[in-house]
């Protein structure tokens, strides 16, 4: 399958962060990964972890690079800049190490009508090439496919139609063109059978199916940028079921469909099978003409394109010819036959920020919010509580089979993936309850009272905002933002008593995936507003109603009350 | 070496009065009317002796930098060297649905009437005062007698840019829209239906209250798209003030406190702006009904935080817009909560010697019964 990474789907952004890499690094005679990530976080074109400048970079930077947000940011603009024919590793041997094409220079400076040349170079992408390695294996020239194949279908196509049709075959020669058009034919009208195809595609190629949407992103983007298509949702061509966004050609979709097909497509099969002074006549007919349909003043060089002309009579029959040599063949190759010659400043690459201080610090040492809750080991049962509840039922069988806290709450924390708010609220309360405090869960449908439960105290009540594994699986910056307007109902409306001190607190499965932003966000509520959030996962705190149970008889409610950050559980 | 060549321009002319119209004697105020071109009066001379003073219709000169289509990055990009950091959505675009377009071999800019949801951004912004609204988009006069569209010589650019200099110091009176039910439904019958149109742009509600601050008088940068660590929808600067903004143009109006306070937070915390310096603004297509917590919650947030949050629907803002008035933040209060849930007066204040009527079934001044 055909594969374009996704750095986002805005074009004009992607446009703009070209341009701006352009004019830090062209004067470089090459330029890493490192080098742009350093630029886009510069030009804060770029953030990690909430963050912009060198402060993302210093967040994004992992030791594992493979890891590093920032670095595989780089990466995808990187990849689609190379297959655009405007930037090109510096040789076959040095892939990561990059510099500009003419192409690109031209991309740089086409400030009168930039879309102009982004058609052309999306028009040009065609594979095989010798720019980039691919692991598939299609030939194709994708974007003037989609444009042939959507006249042939009403002028309507959409996203998995797309994949299924042409991002995985073959589009060399109008038989190709017309397998494509009939076998999306025969999956037009049953929404099954689309998506039947898709998952057969998704099993024979071993890509998932989410996997394969996000490959189309961009293209999908930049159909519509280049007004090509616009998108309508309907029901037309897939009547059972919700409608589905299809992709409508325009007018203009239609007029440059046209001129596509009166082009003499060359491919590098084609090239390669040329004389050499047919070659040249043929990259800087493909390269002129590109850049004149790309409203370029190419006036200088009309005599030229005719002697190549003249040259490949024969072969093009005197129809204008879709090359881009940059996108196709070797850029060295396409340099020498231009008379390119790069100029390249002696400067030194940019100093990186990541190394400035000396060394890489990674996301993974930066301290956190964290309050810690260790658990007394407990040599007998002697001491175990009365069951009051039923979790606390459950619990205690397990302590009688001897499970230990971590495996209880393994066990408990398993069973309660699929459970609805209806069973995870009270849940939470009576394990609250279990631990000494009187919670209590608000019943469904009282507005006033914004928290889900509540743990009532005469003096500093403790608001608790619950989010069940069915309305989120890792608690989210969401939850925090409720428990903070929790405190703040709390403490204006006097419902029960509380203090300033005391934490309000979020309740989830499962901790945040995104801990050092919630982490962050909690420490910047406490500056901002001295308010404290406690972020307490179901697992923490089955092992804490554990060892409750078991007779722990440390003070954990207090513990709990002052906790701020996200709770972590020390066990024997 | 090769060359690298140059993109050809597709505008090759520009708009000049001339028939003897001396811009440089204009009145110095443009004077904008319903459902026809906006005139301005200046000296006309038909020959070298005498000149009489005549009312003339605003038309078009065809901007060599039209600012009807975009914003300079200067002229959002925040002074305040602590937002440096943000990471700006550099998308300079006036009119939020690209209803502007300029026709390859046109004079002009034209505007596309179905994209078209008569906001007045663009109103605001031409030094020509050349839009006007029909009542239902707006409209560009073009075709003067008494302008020309000219070679782009070195010495009609020269003109050109001269005049419209003239033009940017003239003041702008009377009104694009009327303040009536009529209006902001024909508004908001538009709005509804550019967002349910995929076509529309991904970022239209962030753009579109960041074009209206704009032309109100203040600075102004949205988020980038796909920063998704950046939760700010807008940061506005009126200095010393800093506007915090919530775009909410979904039912889900009880997120919008919540999400102020967190961006309240980070700008403390991480920008070092100062709690008292912040003025938060949640903007929301229509007030959430009066039975919601959100008057509730805005009132208990200025109890026990002291932040006072405005609140603002968007066909307020066009109210605004719609009478050539400004309204930098420093300025304005729309402060609203379950005591008083209304910003009629506040606008009333804003926009003193117009009338701003009554509108029962759009909540943009005040929730609904």
């Amino acid at each position: 399958m055909i594969r374009f990474p996704n750095p986002g789907s805005d074009i004009t952004s992607f446009l703009r962060i070209y341009k701006t890499l352009y004019t830090y690094l062209n004067g470089q005679s090459w330029f890493t990964l490192d080098d742009m990530s350093a630029i886009l976080t510069q030009m804060n074109l770029a953030a990690s972890s909430g963050h912009v400048g060198e402060q993302a970079l210093t967040l994004s930077t992992r030791a594992d690079r493979s890891r590093d947000p920032l670095y595989n940011q780089s990466k995808m603009y990187a990849e689609l800049y190379r297959t655009l024919g405007w930037m090109v590793s510096d040789a076959p041997d040095a892939v990561l190490k990059f510099r500009f094409t003419l192409l690109g220079d031209h991309a740089a400076i086409a400030d009168i009508d930039p879309k102009a040349i982004f058609e052309e170079s999306i028009l040009g992408i065609n594979y095989p090439n010798k720019i980039i390695a691919v692991k598939s294996t299609e030939a194709s020239r994708v974007f003037a496919t989609i444009l042939k194949v959507a006249i042939r279908l009403d002028g309507y196509i959409c996203r998995d139609e797309i994949i299924v049709g042409i991002m995985n075959n073959d589009d060399i020669g109008e038989d190709n063109i017309d397998d494509i058009v009939a076998k999306i034919k025969a999956i037009r009208g049953s929404i099954t059978k689309l998506s039947d195809a898709i998952m057969e595609l998704s099993k024979r190629v071993g890509i998932l199916k989410i996997t394969m949407e996000n490959y189309t992103r961009f293209p999908l983007a930049a159909l519509t940028y280049c007004g090509w298509f616009e998108k309508e949702r309907t029901k037309q061509f897939y009547p059972k079921g919700r409608p589905i966004v299809m992709f409508r050609i325009t007018e203009y979709g239609e007029k440059r469909a046209d001129e596509i097909k009166s082009l003499f497509d060359i491919r590098l099969a084609d090239y390669e099978s040329y004389s050499i002074k047919k070659k040249e006549s043929l990259v800087r007919l493909g390269f002129y003409t590109m850049l004149q349909r790309s409203k370029f003043d190419i006036s200088s060089v009309v005599n030229q394109i005719k002697k190549d002309q003249a040259v490949l009579k024969n072969e093009i029959a005197n129809k204008a010819i879709l090359f881009s040599p940059y996108q196709t063949i070797r850029p060295e190759v396409a340099d020498d036959i231009l008379g390119h010659i790069r100029q390249h400043s002696n400067s030194t690459i940019i100093d990186l920020i990541c190394t400035k201080n000396g060394g890489i610090l990674t996301v993974e040492n930066l301290t956190r919010q964290v309050t810690t809750v260790r658990l007394n080991q407990l040599g007998d049962i002697s001491s175990i509580a009365k069951a009051e509840n039923e979790i606390a039922i459950k619990i205690l069988s397990l302590i009688e089979l001897g499970k230990s806290d971590r495996k209880i709450a393994d066990i408990l924390h398993s069973e309660n993936i699929d459970s609805l708010q209806s069973i995870f609220y009270p849940l939470v309360a009576d394990l609250f309850d279990i631990i000494g405090f009187n919670c209590r869960a608000s019943r469904a449908g009282i507005n006033y009272e914004r928290w889900d439960a509540i743990a009532i105290d005469a003096e500093c009540s403790i608001p608790i905002e619950i989010k069940s594994p069915t309305e989120e699986r890792f608690i989210s910056v969401k939850a925090v933002r409720q428990a903070l307007e929790n405190k703040v109902v709390l403490l204006s409306r006097k419902s029960y008593k509380t203090d300033w001190d005391s934490v309000s607190l979020a309740v989830g499965y499962n901790l945040p995936k995104e801990r050092a932003e919630v982490s962050r966000l909690i420490a910047d509520i406490k500056n901002t507003f001295n308010i404290k959030i406690g972020v307490i996962d179901l697992h923490s705190l089955l092992m804490i109603a554990s060892a409750a149970l078991r007779g722990d008889n440390a003070d954990r409610v207090s513990e709990i009350r002052q906790m701020e950050g996200l709770i972590n559980v020390e066990s024997f | 070496m090769s060359k690298v060549f140059r993109q050809q321009t597709y505008r090759e002319t520009v708009g000049i009065y001339t028939d003897n119209t001396n811009i440089s004697s204009i009145s110095h105020e443009i004077k904008h009317n319903l459902n026809t071109p906006s005139k301005f009066t200046t000296i006309y001379k038909p020959n070298s002796i005498d000149q009489n003073i005549m009312l003339v219709k605003c038309s078009c000169l065809g901007c060599v930098n039209p600012k009807c289509m975009k914003f300079s990055i200067e002229e959002f990009i925040l002074t305040d060297e602590r937002l440096s950091g943000f990471p700006v959505d550099a998308d300079d675009s006036v009119c939020p649905l690209d209803a502007i377009v300029w026709e390859r071999g046109s004079h002009t800019p034209t505007i596309i009437a179905n994209r078209c949801i008569n906001c007045g951004i663009c109103a605001r912004r031409c030094p020509a005062g050349a839009i006007y609204s029909n009542g239902e988009n707006a409209v560009i006069h073009i075709g003067e007698r008494n302008i020309e569209f000219l070679p782009k010589t070195v010495e009609n650019l020269e003109k050109h840019t001269a005049q419209i200099n003239e033009l940017l110091q003239c003041n702008h009176v009377g009104i694009f829209v009327e303040s009536s039910e009529k209006s902001i439904s024909t508004l908001y019958k538009k709005l509804y239906a550019k967002l349910n149109d995929p076509q529309t742009k991904y970022r239209f509600s962030n753009l579109i209250v960041r074009n209206l601050f704009l032309v109100l008088g203040n600075r102004c940068i949205i988020r980038r798209r796909g920063d998704i660590y950046f939760r700010i929808d807008a940061i506005l600067e009126d200095t010393p003030v800093i506007g915090v903004v919530e775009v909410e143009f979904n039912k889900e109006s009880l997120e919008s406190p919540r999400a102020i306070l967190d961006d309240v937070a980070v700008l403390v915390s991480r920008y070092e702006i100062e709690k008292h310096q912040i003025k938060p603004f949640i903007v929301s297509l229509e007030f959430p009904n009066i039975r919601t917590e959100y008057w509730r919650v805005i009132k208990d947030i200025r109890d026990v935080l002291e932040i006072q949050i405005n609140s603002l629907s968007l066909g307020a803002l066009c109210i605004l817009v719609w009478q050539f008035v400004d309204a930098p933040i420093s300025k304005v209060d729309f402060y609203a909560d379950i005591d008083s849930p209304s910003i009629k007066t506040a606008i009333k204040k804003a926009c003193v010697g117009f009338p701003i009527a009554d509108i029962i079934n759009f909540a943009v001044l005040e929730p609904k019964k």
